[in-house]
């Protein structure tokens, strides 16, 4: 057993002190308690039980003065340490914001401007001394305020970002996207980016895709013209003559051969005629829109093996034939699709009209597709959506994988049709 | 034998590390850290028992009771026989580097030399 000084038998406690001891002991006690908490009690050679007294006293007031200092080391750490977060966010932040060509707007739920971030300050509509603080009523131009102000009440009702479209009259008119979140209880964020330059280039390449289809109807018509008026009246020309001779010939055998010579002739005309009809249809001009979409669903039906079903309402007669063009091509291109892709060999089409529109549908019951995929699609539904874009009509495209497709068109009636192709140059 | 400014240090024949504080020394923190690294100096790279003869020392400060109790301790030696004084003053010493300190090795008082020393013997293994 070990031999504790807890165990040892203790000597009688001595409480016989000398009273300059117990004065020197009690005034120390007093200045500690007075808040002099680095003094400490005196301790004497003797190592009695007064000095075993002072010596807990001192303990106690040492191990709370060590744990004081302790917990404001550990304080001033995690303080170090939050400051030195803070500052690397700060740095990371401003590196973001300096990289971010987007204006940034903090509003309040009223439209009052609190804060901003702009990289270049010529970006901003007024300078900062003219909005911040102010609300959006103040600074925009009263439509455009009122659109912004409807969509930081929208934005305040959900968690999803209001995006709103807009444009500002700056040095030229300027096309702007505004992205507003929520960013705290009553607080929103707006980040806004000129997308002027990207509107241009897209109206640019819509402009240049619909020169390239009027151009292309142009052209076909051209060849369609040319094949008529002069390949097939040359044809016709020949066979006359081979019925000629044929009628002068003296053996039979010749006479068999040129029969033969005049059914090809006959065919190769027939072919002819297809193609020029299909380069540009002139039904569309002789007889309208209808006749010429139950010519092209009659025609699918008998040369790509479909059964086309051609359904129409009344369709006005002065439909520009351009727009008739187009309409015509998309049902076209449709069927196209259909008989290729659709693995059905069931189409329906309809050209129907109201009040403001012509409604032009293609459906079939194939194997459809995803159109969240059409960004690879190929280029005959671009070709269908740029022939829409140009009669400033929408398309619908209907479809999912195993489900089918069905395409809608409107186009609106007071539509005056694609203008004449301006000529393609280098520069365009 | 390697001797420090409040301290007489040695490893003994019985493979103990024995420190023995000076007479009346009063130990700061940079004291306790020379004489913690001496005590563990001696061990040679071994974990041995340590005899501190703290008798006739004065009381620590706080950081040097800390200091006396923490990883370095913990890392050098297998258990602590701490010898006191049997004076009221000298078992309060003990008591309180026992119960405040609370070092994280097997840790004793004694009064007596021997039974101490009997003590560690057996934590040597």
């Amino acid at each position: 057993m070990a031999d504790q000084a807890s165990r040892v038998t203790a000597p009688a406690p001595e409480f016989n002190f000398a009273t300059d001891r117990v004065a020197a002991f009690l005034r120390t006690l007093e200045n500690m308690a007075a808040g002099q908490i680095d003094l400490r009690l005196p301790i004497s050679s003797r190592h009695d039980s007064l000095d075993a007294i002072a010596h807990a006293i001192n303990v106690l007031v040492g191990e709370l003065s060590w744990a004081g200092a302790r917990a404001k080391e550990v304080q001033e750490q995690k303080e170090a340490e939050l400051r030195a977060a803070v500052a690397s966010a700060e740095v990371r932040n401003g590196a973001i914001l300096r990289a971010i060509p987007d204006l940034m707007f903090v509003l309040l739920r009223d439209g009052t401007y609190v804060d901003y971030h702009a990289r270049d300050p010529k970006m901003l509509f007024v300078p900062p001394s003219e909005f911040i603080g102010k609300k959006m009523r103040d600074v925009l131009p009263p439509p455009l305020a009122e659109q912004m102000m409807d969509a930081l009440e929208r934005a305040c009702q959900t968690d999803d970002v209001i995006v709103v479209d807009y444009e500002l009259p700056m040095d030229e008119s300027r096309a702007f996207e505004a992205r507003i979140v929520q960013a705290g209880a009553d607080r929103l964020l707006s980040i806004v980016r000129d997308v002027t330059e990207s509107k241009r280039a897209t109206e640019l390449n819509r402009d240049l895709a619909r020169r390239l289809i009027v151009r292309q109807e142009i052209e076909r018509q051209r060849i369609a013209r040319e094949l008529h008026d002069d390949v097939s009246q040359r044809i016709a020309l020949l066979n006359i003559e081979i019925d000629k001779i044929k009628s002068e010939a003296v053996s039979e055998e010749s006479r068999a051969r040129l029969r033969t010579l005049s059914a090809q002739a006959r065919d190769i005309a027939n072919d002819v005629h297809h193609i020029s009809y299909g380069l540009h249809p002139s039904w569309l001009e002789t007889l309208g829109l209808v006749a010429a979409l139950q010519s092209l669903c009659r025609d699918a039906s008998r040369q790509r093996n479909l059964q086309v079903v051609f359904r129409h309402g009344s369709i006005p007669t002065s439909l520009d034939a351009n727009i008739s063009l187009y309409l015509y091509r998309i049902v076209q291109e449709a069927l196209h699709n259909v008989a290729r892709h659709s693995h059905v060999r069931e189409a329906q089409v309809s050209v129907t009209c109201d009040e403001r529109h012509i409604v032009l549908q293609i459906v079939d019951s194939g194997v459809g597709f995803d159109p969240s995929q059409m960004r690879s699609a190929g280029l005959g539904l671009a070709s269908m959506r740029e022939r829409v874009a140009v009669l400033k009509g929408q398309l619908a495209i209907n479809a999912a994988p195993g489900g089918g497709t069905q395409i809608t068109v409107y186009v609106p009636l007071g539509c005056e049709g694609p203008s004449p192709a301006p000529p393609l140059t280098a520069s365009t | 034998m390697p001797d420090t400014k409040t301290a007489v240090i040695h490893l003994s024949h019985d493979g103990l590390v024995v420190v023995r504080i000076r007479d009346a020394a009063y130990q700061s923190l940079d004291d306790a850290k020379t004489n913690l690294a001496t005590a563990l100096a001696a061990t040679a790279g071994r974990r041995r028992p340590l005899l501190v003869d703290i008798r006739t020392a004065q009381p620590l400060d706080a950081e040097a009771r800390h200091h006396y109790s923490g990883q370095t301790l913990v890392d050098g030696f297998m258990a602590l026989a701490l010898l006191v004084d049997s004076s009221p003053f000298g078992r309060m010493m003990g008591n309180v580097y026992l119960h405040i300190a609370r070092p994280g090795i097997p840790t004793q008082l004694f009064t007596d030399e021997r039974r101490a020393v009997e003590w560690l013997i057996k934590h040597r293994g």
